[in-house]
């Protein structure tokens, strides 16, 4: 989006909150110019540095708290120090750009995927944890129910429309990730075999009902129809692209149970929505 | 601006996490909610849900803590567009942000920072809250910041830029007198000057809170019960001003609701204290 209009900037403002937020976070070595006490003036109450570590000390505080906050298995299973370097080193590489604290955390999982690919659950959890974040705060929708299902005139139920809701998320992680989201025990060995091993995925799909969130591995069929569905489809349209690889009879009870799932979950939108 | 541009709902809370459940259940005998914008600026899910089964029971008033209104950034049109929807969903009372600025080349610092009081910044910031004010169709309240330094190029008093900034800009005040009273200690001014100077009719709300001691320096930690100085202060600035809404903001170590509402009892006691102050001045 455009930025608003903005009236012209006093240059001399520009660069003191340049040289501010330099001190504050830590991302450029302060020049001459750049001293805290060229800035800002200091008594017998607390120097120039001590001012301005007040506030540095509330910026790296609140960063890192959001971060755990939004990732609280992540932090749990790593440790508050573990966590701690993390925090810094992940914010030293992605300042954020976002007016809210929520989104702070929106690159983690890539971010931990690149720095740290011998562990890939790492990266797994942190992106289940995003995702069932991203979840819990998504827009409600009217959902599709089994009365909904029943209501539908037999001759015209191949006419029913599925999609998925908006406050759902397909994740492909690291296999074992979903273990280690519900077992802090289970954490794999961080050695070559185990990361090679890792390298294999599962996928997850996110999902909320009422003010819970939940969510579950699926195997590749489902996966294929979850794709389908959270793109639009039907019921008949489903049940064709199925029927192709297998027999009639298997692919419609593999879609009624699939179907009944996802009523059972309010994964699908009303069909009046 | 004419007095009582913005209306005196008497007694509030910050809403929180904390309390989400046992406000919506029990429906607790509070005057009215501030909650901060950002945790609501989605499109819907739970943190929505929340906040409209309390508007269907409460005022409620928008705080925010990202608008940077000092940034020599571009405003920001997406956070204020967002803004703009959720005013239109929740009809608050009015919207408030800080005076302070966090975003400097994109950057954001996610903290309250404080803006030098120059003549160059006044007009840099009037032009801004214009902008804002124009662009949400209504007036806003700016905080007085909680500050830890002062600039060697500040050549006015804050009190000052906050009064000269309110009548250029046309907007309100948000005065917090925990925040007075930290900035105060912190930077060497007298408070009692600081609230002379202020006015009074541009006072829509007032916030308090409690502080902790570090160093040489206090700081507006939100953890903690109001201090007496601090009730001592705002008897005063109700004495100055008359009543104003006025709310607890307890953001960390959350005590349970009943603490604060006994909290909110005492913000009673003392605009009492502060009204008989005024009933006294006005007699002699």
């Amino acid at each position: 989006m455009r930025p608003e209009p903005s009236p012209s900037v006093p240059p001399s403002l520009a660069g003191l909150q340049r040289a501010l937020l330099a001190l504050v976070t830590g991302r450029e070595a302060p020049g001459p110019e750049l001293r805290a006490d060229a800035l800002v003036a200091g008594d017998s109450r607390a120097s120039a540095d001590e001012r301005i570590a007040v506030y540095a000390h509330m910026v790296r505080t609140r960063l890192a708290e959001a971060l755990a906050s939004q990732f609280p298995r992540l932090a749990q299973r790593l440790g508050a120090e573990a966590f701690g370097e993390l925090a810094r080193a992940y914010f030293a590489d992605e300042p954020s750009r976002h007016p809210s604290l929520r989104f702070v955390g929106a690159r983690l999982p890539g971010w931990l995927a690149e720095r740290w690919p011998d562990a890939p659950v790492v990266a797994g959890l942190a992106a289940l944890e995003w995702a069932r974040a991203d979840v819990f705060d998504l827009v409600d929708e009217p959902t599709l129910t089994l009365d909904d299902v029943r209501a539908q005139p037999p001759e015209r139920l191949g006419d029913l429309p599925l999609r998925l809701v908006t406050a759902h998320r397909l994740v492909t992680v690291a296999r074992g990730t979903a273990t280690w989201w519900s077992s802090p025990d289970a954490e794999p060995a961080p050695d070559k075999r185990a990361a090679l091993e890792a390298r294999a995925t599962e996928m997850l799909v996110v999902w909320r009902e009422g003010t819970s969130v939940f969510h579950r591995s699926v195997d590749d069929p489902e996966r294929a129809a979850l794709a389908l569905a959270a793109q639009g489809t039907s019921l008949g349209l489903l049940c064709d692209t199925l029927s192709a690889e297998q027999a009639e009879a298997d692919a419609i009870a593999e879609v009624h149970g699939w179907l009944s799932t996802w009523l059972a979950a309010g994964l699908l939108v009303a069909a009046t929505a | 601006m004419v007095p009582g541009s913005f209306p005196h709902l008497g007694r509030g809370l910050g809403l929180r996490r904390e309390h989400y459940r046992e406000v919506i259940e029990t429906g607790p005998d509070v005057g009215w909610f501030e909650v901060i914008s950002e945790n609501f600026l989605g499109p819907g899910g739970n943190p929505r849900r929340v906040l409209e089964a309390v508007r269907r029971d409460y005022p409620v008033v928008l705080h925010g803590v990202s608008l940077s209104i000092a940034s020599t950034d571009p405003l920001d049109g997406r956070y204020l567009a967002e803004l703009a929807a959720l005013a239109r969903d929740v009809e608050p009372a009015w919207i408030s942000d800080h005076l302070s600025w966090g975003t400097a080349h994109g950057i954001n610092a996610h903290e309250l920072l404080p803006v030098p009081y120059t003549e160059a910044a006044l007009a840099h910031v009037v032009r801004r809250v214009q902008a804002v004010q124009e662009r949400l169709g209504r007036r806003i309240l700016l905080e007085n910041p909680s500050s830890y330094l002062t600039f060697r190029d500040a050549d006015m008093a804050e009190h000052d830029f906050l009064a000269e900034l309110a009548r250029r800009a046309d907007c309100g005040l948000l005065l917090d007198i925990n925040n007075v009273f930290v900035s105060a200690h912190n930077q060497g001014f007298d408070p009692h000057v600081y609230l002379a100077a202020l006015p009074g009719e541009r006072i829509g709300q007032i916030h308090l809170a409690g502080h902790s001691e570090e160093g040489g320096l206090l700081i507006d930690t939100h953890d903690r019960h109001v201090r007496l100085e601090v009730w001592r202060l705002y008897a005063e600035a109700i004495a100055r001003f008359g009543p104003r809404s006025t709310m607890i903001e307890w953001d960390e170590a959350v005590p349970a609701f009943a603490e604060l509402e006994r909290e909110l009892e005492r913000v009673a006691h003392w605009e009492r204290v502060g009204l008989e102050a005024q009933r006294r001045r006005h007699a002699a």
